[in-house]
């Protein structure tokens, strides 16, 4: 099968490794072939994307500077006008939603026939035509008037969260999408753009998989981004449009946990269609951590920021070291707030334990960090991802942790789960399970164990075997033409083998047997 | 005895009350409330099957009421005037040096050279609004370490041209009428100053209401700036050189117009425009006072000078015009 792998390249590598999520993917399915497409940040060199076994890498520049070019001539700006306004209405009317996908396809196609769209975004005519719209009456403006000001910061990012409308990925060669017989979408977000043009001008079908929903971090990040109330509200409004097109359109969602799963659904996703597949991790292959230190260590990760919530932490330290003086605690992790690790220490000074505190920093592994301590700690208010939950399972020691997020359904009853903010109950369930030897390793183990079922790879890429093969059966090969009726199971099951460039000999008396795209033009 | 109160919701209301009024849609309040640590069962408490649900009723229970005087986007200090009119001038005053000192086809040479090079020196490169994604720059122990932009590479063709095309046309204007020479020099000093302050009265301006009003404000703002510069001009030759012939205020006062047209079509996104306009200034000049043209026309070198300077500066005063009332240029 041809699987073209589709993300926002920023959210790489670096602590991943081996090229992450989709290394170990197309590394567990060599029976496919990958083509990995790519939107990066554009004037900075591209980090290697770190997955072997690829058949292509494609890449696009986005966010920063527009590329140049010319943008379309006076007869074709009216129809650009005219798409683009309707997309600007479709974000800024609630009873035009409807608009958005339809839109979108406008766009792209007029930018496909003559590559004018990204100049035609950032031109004056744009600007008016986005003016204009934003300001009818009807419009959501319930925040205050958009300025001339907000109107270029949002044309301005509007362009570039359009960017990959205008990718040039569209054809039908070995190299187009429209040549893939499914895409696979890592990340959401504008990554979704060029599988949702695919699937509307090809009919190829696409997966979504998220880890850490796009929109929901859209949602975060805009709180503190440097933009007014209006331009807040329509690149919010975008992307929650977005976000609704490529759930209801995509094939397959496999988001990575129950809680976003949850979310998912909000958005549109229908559960149907939703399959969790929980990311998997090489750590399952590490061997368990060695014998615990002699003093009861209790050992708390996670960046360094209120929304984690160490404060939590120190002050059932403190409680804890009241019942049992010989306890420590290592607080693993850099400051992801400035000034944070400073408050952290004054607190813990100021509660008598800073004798006992120590602020270790980025440990050199995370499983060293986890054998330095008899029992885990996670305090956070919020738990998104449950990678750093996981791993610490994995380790065999004993995790309590904060009932928020995805706590609940990574621990399951292998851990201690207590309320958020409540130092009175974490000091509880950590004085439990320090003074408690057997209870510590009996949940160790049971924790490793689950943890090691529920975050292996092999579960993520038989699930992705699986998922592949459903899809492809079926969707057509080909696109139907308009007024034929989509025929699942038209070709047989060989016809998925892929024979690498070089069809396999038509017989006798037989049409020549040619790949799915090509046969499609042939139509 | 204290029973839960009749509506539990009201106290998360107004506690939160600022991230109600200010939230473009539920699902803000849904995420901003998970993050501050309330999960399913919190939203039990509230009566809810789920943290959506209690989004929702927040969401319209308080009526939106945005950041009152929400700051606009930051123009340029005032201090940076100064600055802007300290480099134009130096870019100036250097190929002057030499055109000056030496004189002759060596001095030309090394005028053009220098104002090549000053022109690159002094470029100011912008860009438009970078959006920021969420908060993905992150991992598990802490901030990711993320390598800074590095500056855009390339060569500055059209800074370099448009450099060059000054440096000759300085080093013209020096053989020609040495003291009007070094008022247009100066002069680009108060060029520089226009080019900032339009630049910035630009920024300022992103508070009009619409792209009408918008225009209707700055459709004056060139044509002010030049004349500004023309009465700057017309002083700076008076007091440096009283004595200049006709033609020689002619040339002044053209060339020493040519670097604010330039910056203000740079401005508009044409830096490729403005170099050829003075490019081509420079090269019609250049073959205007060869000895044989020079000598059919009967005309002074300065005047062959402002003659050959003032068709491309009008066709860049008509380019600057129409983009410098859109908020485009000045970004």
């Amino acid at each position: 099968m041809r699987i073209a792998l589709l993300t926002e390249g920023t959210l790489t590598n670096a602590q991943r490794g081996e090229g992450g999520w989709c290394g170990r993917l197309v590394g567990g399915l060599p029976e496919h072939e990958f083509r990995l497409y790519r939107l990066l940040p554009a004037g900075r060199p591209a980090p290697p994307s770190g997955v072997r076994g690829l058949h292509g890498v494609h890449e696009l520049p986005m966010w920063g500077r527009r590329p140049g070019g010319r943008g379309p001539t006076a007869l074709r700006r009216r129809a650009y006008t005219k798409a683009y306004e309707e997309l600007v209405r479709a974000l800024v009317t609630p009873g035009e939603r409807a608009g958005f996908g339809p839109a979108l396809y406008r766009l792209a196609a007029l930018g496909r026939e003559d590559e004018a769209l990204p100049a035609f975004l950032a031109s004056g005519h744009a600007h008016r035509a986005l003016e204009r719209v934003w300001r009818m009456p009807g419009a959501d403006t319930a925040g205050g008037q958009p300025l001339v000001c907000d109107v270029l910061v949002a044309a301005d990012l509007l362009e570039q969260c359009l960017r990959p409308l205008s990718a040039p990925w569209y054809g039908t060669g070995p190299a187009g999408l429209g040549g893939a017989d499914l895409c696979h979408v890592v990340g959401g977000g504008p990554a979704a753009l060029p599988a949702l043009v695919a699937r509307e001008l090809h009919g190829v079908p696409f997966v979504v998989t998220e880890h850490g929903l796009h929109l929901r971090e859209q949602y975060r990040g805009y709180r503190s981004a440097p933009y007014r109330w209006p331009v807040r509200a329509l690149l919010l409004s975008f992307f929650r449009q977005l976000t609704e097109e490529t759930y209801r359109q995509a094939a397959v969602l496999t988001p990575g946990s129950e809680y976003d799963r949850q979310w998912q659904q909000r958005c549109g996703g229908e559960a149907a269609r939703t399959r969790i597949v929980h990311e998997g991790t090489a750590a399952t292959e590490r061997p368990a951590a060695g014998a615990e230190p002699g003093a009861p260590t209790l050992v708390w990760a996670g960046a360094l920021e209120p929304g984690r919530d160490p404060e939590l932490m120190l002050h059932a330290f403190a409680r804890v070291r009241a019942e049992l003086p010989a306890a420590r605690l290592k607080v693993y992790g850099e400051e992801g707030a400035p000034g944070y690790l400073a408050h952290c220490t004054a607190i813990a000074g100021r509660l008598g334990v800073a004798d006992a505190v120590e602020f270790a920093g980025r440990p050199r592994s995370s499983a060293a960090a986890w054998e330095s301590g008899s029992v885990v700690v996670f305090s956070a208010l919020a738990q998104r991802s449950p990678r750093l939950l996981a791993d610490a399972m994995l380790s065999g020691r004993a995790v309590v942790s904060t009932e928020v997020g995805v706590a609940r359904e990574v621990l399951g009853p292998t851990g201690l789960l207590v309320p958020p903010r409540s130092p009175r109950a974490l000091a509880a369930a950590c004085l439990a399970l320090l003074t408690d030897h057997e209870r510590r390793s009996r949940l160790g183990l049971a924790g490793r164990l689950r943890a090691q079922e529920r975050f292996a790879v092999e579960p993520v890429v038989g699930a992705f075997r699986e998922i592949y093969l459903d899809l492809v059966s079926r969707y057509p090969a080909f696109p139907a033409r308009p007024g034929a009726p989509a025929r699942p199971f038209a070709r047989p099951a060989e016809y998925w083998v892929s024979g690498g460039s070089t069809p396999p000999p038509a017989p006798a008396g037989q049409a020549p047997r040619t790949p799915g795209p090509a046969l499609a033009e042939a139509l | 005895m204290t029973g839960t109160p009749a509506d539990p919701v009201r106290e998360l209301l107004d506690s939160n009350r600022d991230l109600c009024e200010q939230a473009v849609d539920p699902l803000e309040i849904a995420a901003a409330l998970e993050d501050s640590g309330l999960a399913v069962d919190g939203a039990a408490r509230y009566r809810h099957a789920d943290v959506f649900g209690l989004a929702e009723e927040l969401y319209a229970r308080v009526p939106r009421r945005p950041p009152t005087r929400e700051p606009l986007p930051p123009a340029e200090p005032l201090r940076t005037l100064p600055l802007a009119a300290l480099r134009t001038a130096a870019a100036h005053l250097l190929p002057l040096l030499p055109a000056a000192t030496l004189g002759g086809l060596p001095g030309g040479a090394l005028a053009v050279l220098l104002g090549a090079g000053a022109g690159a020196a002094v470029e100011r490169r912008s860009g438009g609004e970078e959006a920021r994604g969420g908060a993905a720059d992150q991992d598990d122990w802490g901030p990711e370490q993320r390598e800074p932009a590095p500056a855009r590479g390339g060569v500055p063709w059209a800074a370099l041209g448009q450099g060059a095309g000054t440096g000759l046309l300085l080093a013209l204007l020096a053989a020609a009428a040495p003291g009007a020479a070094r008022a247009a020099a100066l002069g680009a000093a108060t060029a520089g100053w226009a080019a900032a302050w339009l630049r910035r009265f630009g920024r300022r301006q992103g508070g009009a209401a619409t792209l009408g009003e918008y225009r209707s404000r700055l459709r004056f703002a060139l044509p002010l700036a030049v004349l500004a510069q023309l009465a700057a001009l017309a002083g700076l030759g008076w007091a440096v050189a009283g004595d200049t012939p006709a033609t020689g205020w002619a040339a002044l006062l053209v060339l020493g117009t040519l670097p604010l047209l330039a910056a203000a079509v740079r401005d508009a996104g044409r830096p490729t425009a403005a170099a050829v306009a003075v490019l081509t200034a420079a090269a019609a000049a250049a073959l205007l006072t060869l000895p044989a043209p020079a000598h059919w026309l009967g005309a002074s070198p300065s005047g062959a000078l402002s003659a050959a300077a003032l068709g491309p500066a009008l066709l860049l005063a008509g380019t600057a015009w129409p983009p410098s009332t859109g908020p485009g240029a000045y970004r």
